[in-house]
Order: C-alpha cells, then sequence, then structure tokens
C-alpha cells in the first residue's frame, strides 16, 4: 500500500515507521525544512518539504497514486486541507485527519474527510479510564461516539455471582460481548452464568453507562 | 446586512471600517487580542478574540445571524476552514475566503466557498502599474473572469468609427483610451473615430 503522510511530528514519525517496517511505501511531506531534515536522516523514507495542504507539493509527494492519505500536523485547518485537496484534486480513496479540538471532531466529519481521529479526547478517554476508581470504565467509542465498549470489573463478592446473564435484566441498548476468567476468554450466550471476579466487556450506546452500572449492580 | 470579518490585520480593519462605513452590521473575529486593540482605535463594532476555527467561538461571534462571512486572514487554512464551518454547520448564506495559492481557490469554490486570491490580485495591481507589460488585467466575475488588454490599433482602424470595428468570436471592445489618456466606452461613444494615438481595450471571457 502507499501511504502519503502530512506532518512530520512524533506522530508522523512513528507513523511512518509503523508502516513502512510493515512494507508499505510511505512518503512524509513536512513544513519546517529543519524537522524534515532531522526526520530524513533518521528513518528511509522519502521526506518532502513543504506545504502537505498545497497541490503542488502533493503532487510533488506522488499524492497521483496513493492509496492513503494520513494528516497529522499540529493544525487542525491545515490537515482539513490536505485532505480535502487530495480527494477534490486528485481523487484518493481514502483520507485520514488527525484533530487536535476535540470540538472540531463532528465538523471535520462532516466536511467530507473519511477518518477522524481526535488526538486529545483519545488521551483523555485513555487517563480518565486509568485514573478512574469505578469498576465500568469506558475502553472506547466506536461510530463517533454513538456508542461505547465498557470494561466491566467484577468484585470478587458479586451480587449476581452464578447467575445466568438470562436471568439479569440489561437494558436494550446494551450487550455483554465477552467474559475474561482466569485469563481464558469466553463469548458469552444467555444461559453463561457470571462469576466474582470476571473481567466483562460491554457494549452501550451513549449515554446508557449508569443503566448498564445499574443492571449490574457495580459500582 | 449582517457581515462578520475574521482576521483583524490590515486587509481585516479596512474591510471592516469600509463595510461598517457602507451601513453593514459588522464584527471581527481575530485570535490575537493586540490586533483587536489595534483595530479599536479605528473601528467601533462589536470584536471578539478567539479561535477562528472552533463552533462555540464562531457562535459566540454570532455567526448564527450572518448573512455573509469573509475570512481574510493571512492564513488561507484557517480561512478555508471556518469559511466552511460557516457554510456547512451555520448555513451562513455567503462565504468568501482570502487564499494565497490558486490551486486552494479551484478546490474550494467546488465546496461553496468563494475565494479571493490576494496573491493573483497584488501580482496584477504590480504588473498593470508598470504600464509596458501588456496592460492585461484579470477581473473575476463569481466563477467566470474576464481578461481585459490593451492593443494599439492596427492602421487600418484609423479613421474609422468604434462601432464599425469587429471582434473575434468572444471578444468585445470593451473601450477606448484617447490621446489624452481618457477612457472612454465603447457602447457609450459609438461614433468615436480612431485616432493613431488612441489604445483600444477588449475584454475576453476566459
Amino acid at each position: 500500500m502507499k501511504v502519503l503522510i502530512i506532518g512530520g511530528g512524533k506522530i508522523g514519525y512513528y507513523l511512518a515507521k509503523s508502516f513502512s517496517t510493515r512494507g508499505n511505501s510511505v512518503t512524509v511531506v513536512e513544513s519546517d525544512r529543519v524537522r524534515g531534515q532531522r526526520f530524513a536522516n533518521e528513518i528511509d523514507v522519502p521526506v518532502i518539504w513543504g506545504d502537505g495542504s498545497s497541490a503542488a507539493i502533493l503532487q510533488k509527494a506522488g499524492v497521483q497514486t496513493c492509496d492513503v492519505l494520513i494528516a497529522v500536523t499540529g493544525r487542525d485547518e491545515d490537515n482539513l486541507v490536505a485532505c480535502q485537496s487530495a480527494k477534490q484534486l486528485f481523487g484518493v480513496k481514502k483520507t485520514v485527519a488527525k484533530v487536535n479540538n476535540p470540538k472540531n471532531t463532528s465538523a471535520i466529519t462532516a466536511l467530507g474527510i473519511d477518518y477522524v481521529v481526535s488526538s486529545t479526547e483519545y488521551i483523555i478517554q485513555k487517563l480518565e479510564h486509568d485514573a478512574s476508581n469505578s469498576r465500568l470504565k469506558e475502553l472506547f467509542r466506536i461510530e463517533g461516539g454513538a456508542a461505547s465498549v465498557f470494561d466491566v470489573d467484577l468484585p470478587r463478592d458479586y451480587v449476581f455471582d452464578r447467575k445466568m446473564i438470562q436471568d439479569i435484566s440489561l437494558p436494550e441498548n446494551c450487550n455483554i460481548i465477552s467474559i475474561t476468567r482466569d485469563g481464558e476468554l469466553i463469548i458469552p450466550r444467555g444461559k453463561t452464568k457470571l462469576l466474582g471476579g470476571d473481567q466483562v466487556l460491554v457494549i452501550a450506546e451513549n449515554g446508557a453507562a449508569a443503566e448498564v452500572r445499574r443492571a449490574l449492580k457495580i459500582k | 446586512m449582517n457581515i462578520l470579518v475574521i482576521g483583524g490585520g490590515f486587509v481585516g480593519e479596512n474591510l471592516a471600517v469600509t463595510l461598517a462605513a457602507h451601513g453593514h452590521d459588522v464584527a471581527v473575529l481575530d485570535k490575537q487580542q493586540e490586533n483587536i486593540d489595534r483595530l479599536k482605535s479605528v473601528f467601533d463594532g462589536l470584536t471578539y478574540v478567539g479561535v477562528p476555527i472552533d463552533g462555540d467561538v464562531l457562535k459566540e461571534a454570532g455567526i448564527a445571524s450572518c448573512d455573509a462571512l469573509c475570512a481574510v486572514t493571512g492564513d488561507e487554512n484557517t480561512n478555508i476552514m471556518a469559511a466552511q464551518l460557516a457554510k456547512k454547520a451555520f448555513n451562513v448564506p455567503t462565504v468568501l475566503a482570502r487564499v494565497l495559492d490558486r490551486t486552494k481557490g479551484e478546490v474550494f469554490e467546488k465546496f461553496g466557498v468563494h475565494t479571493v486570491n490576494s496573491t493573483a490580485l497584488v501580482c496584477d495591481a504590480f504588473l498593470s502599474a508598470l504600464d509596458d507589460y501588456g496592460g492585461e488585467r484579470y477581473v473575476r466575475f463569481g466563477a467566470k473572469q474576464a481578461k481585459f488588454y490593451r492593443v494599439k490599433p492596427p492602421k487600418s482602424y484609423i479613421g474609422r468609427r468604434v462601432s464599425s470595428i469587429e471582434c473575434e468570436e468572444g471578444e468585445a471592445l470593451y473601450g477606448v483610451i484617447d490621446i489624452h489618456g481618457a477612457v472612454r466606452l465603447a457602447g457609450i461613444v459609438k461614433d468615436f473615430i480612431l485616432d493613431d494615438g488612441d489604445t483600444l481595450i477588449y475584454s475576453k471571457i476566459i
């Protein structure tokens, strides 16, 4: 696969490294000359110096033949314009933009970018997850936040210990996806029993976390 | 009209003051307090400090009730993004963005953002000012451009009326600069007789 990365900062660097070690052809565009040179010295991928949102530079970087363009500069507007230009002028099939201001996520998605990744939101989620004392922690969101997958840590003295899933009245908008017990993964059915100490993955619609907590009787 | 100007630099300041003088309700948003402070000495309309590519900031600056948005910061991508937010998220009927790169103008016209290419405008002004440079000028009307250019009348035209001059397909005789430097519109001075020292101005849609 041919990957064009706009932005040679930390994210661009590790992204380029990861894609190229997996056998993809990678080109990087960086607007800062010094940073671009440093980048080129460190990994063996072509680095084009210039404004990655301009048609001339995109063309120089081979946008015409790339399969995916990933824009990871520190500026949301640059990432947006790079992706839109690549799509509109060169028909690039897949464009991915990093969004720094989480408030821009939905707007940028609405402006036609295929995948929008909010780094801030992702880090906050991860930190909240790690810092939380709760037994129900959000792991990640899907479909732009329409639903989330939660990691539920059942206590040793769980009130529903040995209770079958079908006998617990879970809300309509959630489901148990998996149970990890003594390092083993179980895909549950209605007759599967929950045990104290189980690690349970639950998928729930946005806003249903409190209901899930109530239904499973956990803190 | 209710107009929000994004960018309070020299262009933004001039635009805001001129629009306000024409009786429009103008507000200016700039991300730098210094720009707003300077602007306030010449502009008494509403001003806001904030990041222009943030929906909440745009809302605060009253974008929801705007008839038009002019994004004229020195950063073309900021202008393009702000203009698209205005168009898509707030349904502002007219959005204009200042750009520096010609191809960006072409791309974003397709997204419903009218662009004004300041690089081209400045170059054009310089070229026109250099009198011996062919004297071509380009003027934009919506998505089309008109080219105006000057030529000395061929010998065969001397002594003929303006109305008798035939033009090539897609071209029109726009006017005549007479020997004293006065510009006469071809449509008005149909009976004007061409002289040796005159210059013809042609227009062409390109």
